[in-house]
């Protein structure tokens, strides 16, 4: 059983149904219509993304804090990693249908909603989509006094953590698999 | 050390004192018959220790107190005081001269002398004349009396009658043994008195002694060889008592291993329910982390059932929208073949979606059902382990009440009753070597 749940875990996440660039833009969409008029360079939507479904990881580090929309899974952590290629495909997607746009300044290339975001948005019905929308509100509203470079500190300082729980898991599923 | 006598005074209510002043060393009374001589001399005797009252003539009526004054040792002035009837002195200490005074200093002493008494007239006396605490040798053998002012005194005074008499003035006046005045004698004379004789034995007694003790040795080697053996040999009573003792043993030492190897059958059968017990735990363990893991997989079932469902919604509505040209080079979708998937692509996403949607569906029927079946299993097993335990603080509790009620206190009478028989054992074997 513990080789099938790992198994299904790598599964999930390397397979083109999920993490596609339509979910993740679709994702860096909520952020930005939320966040409206303000724009994020990559790195920050980067990491708005992982916290918009991760948000227990944080809990500790702030008052009221969502439970995560996405499962705990292991070595979750490292999903920060991949994200970049991701998110940069994701944005690519909405940028092609004139549902983000993008900027150029001294300060780098920022992203931010057009005025199509907000209609498109309200046409999504799902849990899924409400809830994203609901957590994407609470991180701005939380995450808004942070500069970037605070943001950087707090990841790099937790990312260890987050997924580390299992590491007994996988002991106890070793342990299991020999018997 | 002196005591000199000083005056005498009877008193009465409504009666004029009468009273006589004596001169030193020596005083005289003299005089015609029938003019007192023998009242006053009477009075001395009475008012030094005494105890007939002086007789009684017309002339001492209505005089109802008689007192005496004396110079003590270092000339210190007394007076002592006695009703004419007899009875306890008063003691007055005169010298202050204030009659108040004297009156406060009074002391009451007792006519009849005691050895060891100081509250006595005799004693009193005597310390003025360092002569208390005295012994006398009274008889031939060595027997001692205390010294008492009654034998000073007839040799501080004499009446006409005993002047006349042919004898010794210091043997034959008292009514006592002659050896006592000789003592007295002896004392005044060089100042030693006889508390350092021994008693000596007297015959007749020592006779007797001597009889008795003979006649109880000759008792005692007469029947002890016999007796002594006789007993010796009769070892049947404590035979008994052996006998007795060792088959107290032998109970209790039944009654020890009964217990033990009840012990010991509870021991094993506390060991095989902790042995049935253990199965249950690590069952109870595996179950438990199974129902973790797949609670976690259950929920990623959920998320990602909604994602996928989300995805289809998008795929539809993203669709709708038309593609904009390049906001870096101003290129048609068409004219830039790398870029983000076609409408076409999109749709095959979507209908994958769906397709992963109902899988998903499926998975988690089965998954529920295995988590029921498994959720069965561990509230039994709960059951079972909480039933191993209850039997196992049984046992416990049994093992250890045996113990405390049976086993040790019979060890503890056990110990004790072998070693009265190792005493007995012993006792015996000291007598047969004896006999």
């Amino acid at each position: 059983m513990g080789q099938l749940m790992s198994h299904y875990a790598e599964l999930r996440f390397w397979s083109p149904v999920f993490n596609s660039p339509l979910e993740c833009g679709l994702r860096a969409l909520v952020i930005l219509t939320d966040a409206s008029p303000r724009s994020f360079d990559l790195q920050r939507l980067m990491q708005y993304d992982y916290l918009l479904v991760h948000s227990n990881d944080v809990a500790a580090l702030f008052p009221q804090t969502p439970t995560s929309i996405h499962p705990a899974t292991p070595n979750r952590a490292g999903e920060l990693v991949v994200r970049r290629e991701l998110c940069q495909l994701g944005l690519r997607l909405m940028i092609s249908r004139g549902l983000v746009a993008c900027s150029f300044s001294k300060l780098g290339i920022h992203y931010e909603a057009t005025d199509l975001a907000l209609p498109f948005l309200d046409n999504l019905t799902t849990r899924y989509v409400t809830r994203l929308r609901s957590v994407a509100e609470w991180l701005n509203v939380t995450l808004e006094t942070l500069s970037d470079s605070s943001l950087n500190e707090l990841i790099n300082a937790h990312l260890g953590k987050w997924g580390a729980e299992f590491v007994f898991q996988s002991v106890l599923s070793e342990f299991e698999d020999s018997k | 050390m002196t005591l000199r006598l000083t005056r005498l005074k009877v008193t009465g209510p409504g009666k004029p004192a009468a009273e006589i002043n004596f001169s030193s060393p020596l005083t005289v009374i003299s005089g015609a018959s029938g003019t007192g001589k023998s009242h006053v001399y009477q009075c001395l005797v009475f008012m030094l220790g005494g105890s007939n009252p002086p007789e009684s003539i017309p002339e001492a009526n209505g005089y109802d107190c008689v007192r005496l004054e004396i110079l003590g040792d270092n000339s210190m002035p007394f007076a002592l005081e006695r009703g004419s009837s007899g009875g306890n002195f008063r003691k007055y200490d005169l010298q202050s001269r204030d009659s108040a005074e004297a009156a406060k200093s009074v002391v009451v002493l007792k006519s009849t002398h005691k050895a060891g008494k100081s509250d006595t007239v005799s004693h009193f006396l005597l310390s003025n004349c360092n002569l208390t605490d005295r012994q006398i040798r009274v008889d031939q053998y060595g027997t001692k009396g205390s010294l008492s002012f009654t034998d000073v005194r007839n040799f501080i005074m004499v009446d006409e009658e005993r002047i006349i008499t042919r004898g010794s003035p210091v043997v034959g006046v008292q009514y006592t043994t002659s050896t006592r005045e000789k003592s007295v004698f002896g004392l005044l004379l060089n100042g030693v008195d006889d508390s350092a004789i021994e008693p000596v034995e007297k015959d007749d007694t020592r006779k007797a002694r001597l009889s008795v003790e003979a006649r109880l040795l000759e008792e005692i080697t007469a029947e002890t060889p016999d007796a002594l053996t006789s007993q010796l040999l009769d070892t049947s009573e404590i035979d008994n008592r052996l006998d007795k003792l060792t088959r107290s043993i032998e109970e209790a030492t039944q009654s020890i291993s009964a217990a033990q190897s009840e012990i010991s059958e509870l021991e094993t059968r506390r060991r095989e329910a902790w042995e049935s017990l253990q199965p249950v735990r690590s069952r109870q363990m595996f179950v438990a982390s199974q129902l973790d893991r797949f609670s976690l997989l259950q929920s990623y079932y959920d998320s990602d059932h909604d994602r996928l469902q989300a995805m289809v919604e998008a795929e539809d509505e993203f669709s709708g929208l038309n593609e904009t040209d390049c906001p870096l080079c101003g290129r048609t979708p068409q004219e830039l073949p790398d870029l983000p998937p076609l409408k076409a692509t999109l749709v095959a996403f979507a209908e994958a979606c769906e397709q992963e949607v109902v899988k998903i569906r499926s998975l988690k029927q089965d998954l529920d059902s295995t988590m029921r079946t498994l959720q069965e299993e561990q509230s039994e097993l709960n059951n079972r382990e909480k039933e191993l335990r209850a039997g196992l603080d049984r046992l416990d509790a049994e093992i250890k009440r045996t113990l405390e009620v049976r086993l040790t206190p019979t060890r503890d009478e056990l110990q004790l009753l072998i070693s009265q028989r190792d005493q007995i054992v012993q006792a015996k074997a000291t007598m047969s070597g004896l006999a």
